[in-house]
C-alpha cells in the first residue's frame, strides 16, 4: 500500500456547517492512519478566517509534540508594526519548525506585485520555503502566472485547482517551472495520467483539502489511477519530500 | 471487505454488482473535458470492476438537444449491457415523442437539467415528461444543486407518485442543503439521491446514511464530466456496513431502474 504525504491539510473549525465531519486533530490522525498518510502538511482555520498571527501561533499550540504534522504558516506582506517584518516572519518560522507558507490574497486583501509582497517574497526564496496558495486565492489564471513569472527564484504550489482548469493551467506549467499543482479536485477524467503522460508527474503534489474535501476521495484517485507506481509514488510523497528538502532549516 | 483493494490500487472483484446512476457522454466546450467518449468511459468502467452506468449526453445538455439524444442512442446501441441511457428533455421542446426513445433496449430514464436549459425544475413545461415518467414508472435524475431545486424536485414527487425522482448531486451537501435532501426523501418514498459530487468532506456518506438510510442512495460520479474514482473510492472505503456499500453502489440502482 502506497505511503501518502498529504500537502492540503486544514486544522480547527470553518465557517460551514459539515455534519459528521472531522472534529479534531485525533479525528484527523486516525483518518491519516487510515489511509496510509504519514504526515500532512497543515495550516490552522484561524490563521486563514481570523488573524495570521494567532492562527499560526494556534497552530504550534494545537500540533505541539506530533511530528506527522508539518507545519505551514499564514504569511502577509508588512503593514507597518501589525505583522512581522518578512525577515523576521522567516527566523520564527525557521525557529519554530515551519516548513511551508500558505498565501491568502483575496481572502487577506493584499496585493501580491513586487510593490506590495516583494520583500516577503524574497525573504521566502532565500529560506527556501515553498509558497501554497489556493485557486480561489488568486482571482484569475492570469494572477498565477504574473505571480510565477514575477518571482522566478519562489516554490509556488496551486492547491485545489479544479477540474476545469487544463487549458489554463497546462501553458502556466510550460512557462513557469517554479509551479507545483497539488491534486485535491483535480479531477479531469484519466486526469493524473493524461496529466503525467504530457508533464511528468514531478510537478504534482498528493492533497486531500480536508476538511472541505476528503482524504478518502483524494487517495482514492491517486491509488486507482493507471499511473505507473514510480509515478504514483512521486505524486503521493517523493515531489513533496523533495520540495521540503530544501528549506533552509 | 468492500474497498479494501481501492489503496491497492486494485479493480473491484467481479461479484460485486456495481452500477453508476449518474453518468455522461461527450464533451461541453467551456472547459476541457477528458477521455469523453462512450468507449473510454467504458474502458473506464472496465478497468475499476463497475458493471455498467446510465448516461446522458453532455452535447444534449449543453447544446442540442434532439442530436445528443441521438449520440446517447448511439452508445447504448454500441455497448448494450454496459452503457444505458437517459433521454434528456427540454422545456422548449415537450412536444418530442418518447416512444421511441423507450421503445429502445438499454433507455431507461430521462434527465433534467433545467439550469442549462434556462428554467426552473417546476417549470410547468417539464410537466408532459413527468405526466409520462408517471404513466411508466420511469426515473427521472435532476441536476440539483441551489435549495429550490431540492424543493421543486419534492413538489413533483409529491404529484407524480409512480415516477421516480433522483435527486442528482444531492447525497454529499453541506447540511443547508442536505437537509433539504433528507426532508424530501423521508417525505416521499419516490425520492432518491445520488452521491455525484466534485467535494465532499469525509463523513458526509455516513451522516446522510444515518438520517435516511442506505435503501434510498445510489452510486453516482458525473464521469467523465469529472473522474470517477473519487467518489467510487470514497464510498467504498466508507465506515458504512458491506451490506450498505452493496445498495448504494449498485443493487439499489438495480431496483430503481429496472435493470
Amino acid at each position: 500500500m502506497i505511503k501518502l504525504i498529504d500537502a492540503n491539510c486544514r486544522i480547527g473549525t470553518g465557517p460551514l456547517i459539515r455534519e459528521g465531519s472531522l472534529k479534531d486533530t485525533a479525528q484527523i490522525l486516525s483518518l491519516m492512519d487510515d489511509f496510509n498518510v504519514e504526515k500532512a502538511v497543515v495550516y490552522h482555520s484561524a490563521a486563514m478566517y481570523s488573524d495570521p498571527l494567532r492562527g499560526n501561533g494556534l497552530l504550534q499550540h494545537e500540533t505541539a509534540g506530533q511530528p506527522r504534522f508539518l507545519r505551514q504558516w499564514a504569511v502577509t506582506p508588512a503593514l507597518w508594526d501589525l505583522y512581522p517584518q518578512p525577515e523576521e516572519w522567516v527566523a520564527r518560522m525557521s525557529k519554530e519548525g515551519v516548513c511551508s507558507v500558505r498565501l491568502f490574497p483575496a481572502q487577506f486583501g493584499h496585493s501580491l506585485k513586487r510593490y506590495a509582497a516583494g520583500r516577503l517574497f524574497d525573504a521566502l526564496a532565500g529560506a527556501g520555503l515553498p509558497a501554497f496558495i489556493a485557486f480561489d486565492q488568486l482571482g484569475s489564471w492570469d494572477a498565477l502566472y504574473d505571480l510565477c513569472a514575477e518571482y522566478p527564484a519562489n516554490t509556488f504550489v496551486l492547491c485545489s485547482p479544479g477540474y476545469r482548469c487544463l487549458r489554463w493551467l497546462v501553458p502556466i506549467m510550460d512557462a513557469c517551472p517554479n509551479l507545483y499543482v497539488e491534486t485535491s479536485n483535480f479531477l479531469m477524467h484519466d486526469g493524473l495520467s493524461l496529466f503525467c503522460r504530457h508533464m511528468g508527474a514531478d510537478r504534482l503534489l498528493f492533497g486531500s483539502g480536508i476538511p472541505e474535501a476528503s482524504l478518502a476521495a483524494a487517495a482514492s484517485q491517486l491509488c486507482l489511477s493507471d499511473l505507473a507506481e514510480e509515478e504514483k509514488e512521486l505524486i503521493a510523497s517523493g515531489n513533496i519530500t523533495r520540495l521540503l528538502a530544501e528549506v533552509k532549516q | 471487505m468492500i474497498g479494501e483493494n481501492v489503496l491497492r490500487g486494485l479493480p473491484f472483484p467481479d461479484d460485486l454488482f456495481i452500477f453508476d446512476i449518474h453518468a455522461h457522454i461527450n464533451q461541453t466546450s467551456d472547459f476541457q473535458m477528458t477521455h469523453t467518449d462512450p468507449a473510454d468511459v467504458v474502458r473506464t468502467l472496465d478497468k475499476l470492476g463497475v458493471n455498467g452506468c446510465c448516461v446522458s449526453s453532455i452535447f444534449s445538455i449543453h447544446a442540442d438537444c434532439a442530436l445528443g439524444n441521438r449520440m446517447m442512442l448511439d452508445a447504448v446501441r454500441a455497448f448494450p449491457g454496459r452503457l444505458y441511457g437517459y433521454v434528456t428533455v427540454s422545456p422548449h421542446d415537450n412536444a418530442v415523442p418518447l416512444d421511441p426513445f423507450f421503445g429502445e433496449p438499454g433507455v431507461l430514464g430521462m434527465k433534467v437539467h433545467a439550469a442549462f436549459h434556462r428554467a426552473a425544475i417546476n417549470d410547468p413545461r417539464y410537466e408532459p415528461f413527468f405526466e409520462y415518467a408517471d404513466r411508466h414508472s420511469l426515473p427521472v435524475l435532476f441536476h440539483t444543486w441551489e435549495i429550490a431545486d431540492i424543493l421543486h424536485v419534492a413538489q413533483i414527487a409529491a404529484r407524480y407518485r409512480s415516477a421516480k425522482f433522483i435527486i442528482g448531486h444531492g447525497a454529499m451537501r453541506v447540511w443547508e442543503v442536505k437537509r433539504e435532501v433528507v426532508d424530501a426523501v423521508r417525505k416521499y418514498d419516490n425520492v432518491f439521491a445520488d452521491t455525484t459530487i466534485s467535494v465532499a468532506y469525509d463523513g458526509a456518506i455516513e451522516d446522510t446514511v444515518s438520517r435516511i438510510g442506505a435503501d434510498r442512495l445510489c452510486y453516482g460520479s458525473d464521469v467523465p464530466f469529472y473522474d470517477c474514482r473519487h467518489v467510487l473510492g470514497k464510498v467504498a472505503t466508507s465506515k458504512l456496513s458491506d451490506s450498505n456499500k452493496e445498495k448504494i453502489l449498485g443493487l439499489n440502482a438495480k431496483r430503481i431502474l429496472g435493470l
